[in-house]
């Protein structure tokens, strides 16, 4: 394999990588919404570890591994698998949702609690992944009541979000490009232009040098006996 | 109530590194406009005319309505956070 072929396939496996960690991170914070019942809300001290980033930061100066009292609410969905939201307040830099009404959601969801038998169907907004190994649970965001189960819920949010990145995005290149055209480029082109100078004077000298080398070996001749030129 | 603080710090941070540079970006795409133009109706001249010529219009550009309304690019960080707060928390 050349060097060029191996710089082309690290470039791709970069772009690629990229890409998918974008990917990974917008499927992780963009909102998303189910369409539930709401079985059971309750708060429950719960020990987090390792798995910190996956819950709200806790306030400067507390512990990483901490033991406190988290909202939850229980919830199926029409095929009767379940699913498990936490309900904590966000903070204000890292899901940008700003969220901090938490106590309030909870009382919602708690006044559409209903039973499989006699459901009120809800569409919960949330962000984030159910992983019962890690005891990781998405962030419930908004409940809201909805007419039946087979209620087509459109993803506004997620389009205008990910259009506002693409255009922030193609700003900032857009802002690159200006620079290196309208400023490290010029640099580049006077520099150029200094040693194409610097190439022309070389040629001169070396054209000078040339015919004294010409003529010196032309008198060389004469003692050799050559033909003169 | 630190968290909010913290948060603020780093928007004011990251604008007053980022609207300098929005700034600038909109003053040279203005001057290359101007240079084009002048290419296009008087290819190949250079001079005291031309710099007369960039000068009027970047007097005109530092006039203009766009380059007034550059500095509300730094609002829009504070407007999203207070749009994006208001409709998380309060519909």
């Amino acid at each position: 394999m050349t060097i060029l072929k191996f710089l082309k396939l690290l470039k791709w496996s970069l772009r690629i990588v990229a890409f998918l960690s974008v990917a990974v991170v917008l499927q992780y914070t963009l909102p998303s919404r189910d369409i539930v019942l709401v079985t059971d809300t309750y708060n429950r001290m719960t020990t987090i570890g390792d798995n910190a980033m996956f819950y709200a930061t806790p306030d400067v100066g507390s512990n990483d591994h901490e033991t406190r009292d988290i909202r939850f609410v229980e919830a199926a969905y029409p095929d009767g698998s379940v699913i498990v939201y936490r309900n904590e307040d966000t903070g204000w830099v890292w899901p940008p949702y700003f969220k901090y009404d938490s106590s309030n959601l909870q009382a919602e969801a708690s006044q559409l609690r209903s039973t499989p038998k006699d459901p009120t169907w809800v569409a919960i907004t949330h962000y984030g992944w159910r992983i019962p190994f890690f005891s990781i649970y998405p962030n419930a965001v908004a409940v809201t009541a909805i007419s039946g189960p087979d209620v087509k819920l459109f993803p506004w949010v997620n389009i205008v979000v990910i259009v506002m990145i693409a255009l922030a995005a193609l700003f900032l290149r857009a802002l690159w490009r200006q620079f290196l055209e309208r400023t490290i480029l010029p640099v580049f082109g006077q520099a150029r232009a200094q040693v194409e100078a610097i190439e022309a004077q070389g040629d001169a000298v070396a054209g000078v040098a040339r015919r004294r080398w010409s003529l010196f070996s032309g008198w060389l001749g004469t003692w050799r006996g050559k033909p003169r030129m | 109530m630190m968290q909010i603080i913290r948060f603020a710090v780093l928007i004011v941070a990251i604008m007053s590194l980022l609207y300098p540079v929005i700034a600038i970006f909109s003053r040279s795409l203005a001057l290359e406009a101007l240079e084009r133009k002048w290419e296009a109706s008087h290819p190949g001249v250079v001079g005291v005319e031309r710099d007369n010529f960039l000068a009027e219009g970047m007097a005109a550009y530092r006039k203009s309505l766009r380059r007034r309304i550059v500095p509300f690019a730094a609002l829009l960080p504070a407007v999203a956070v207070a749009a994006i707060a208001y409709l998380v928390n309060h519909t």
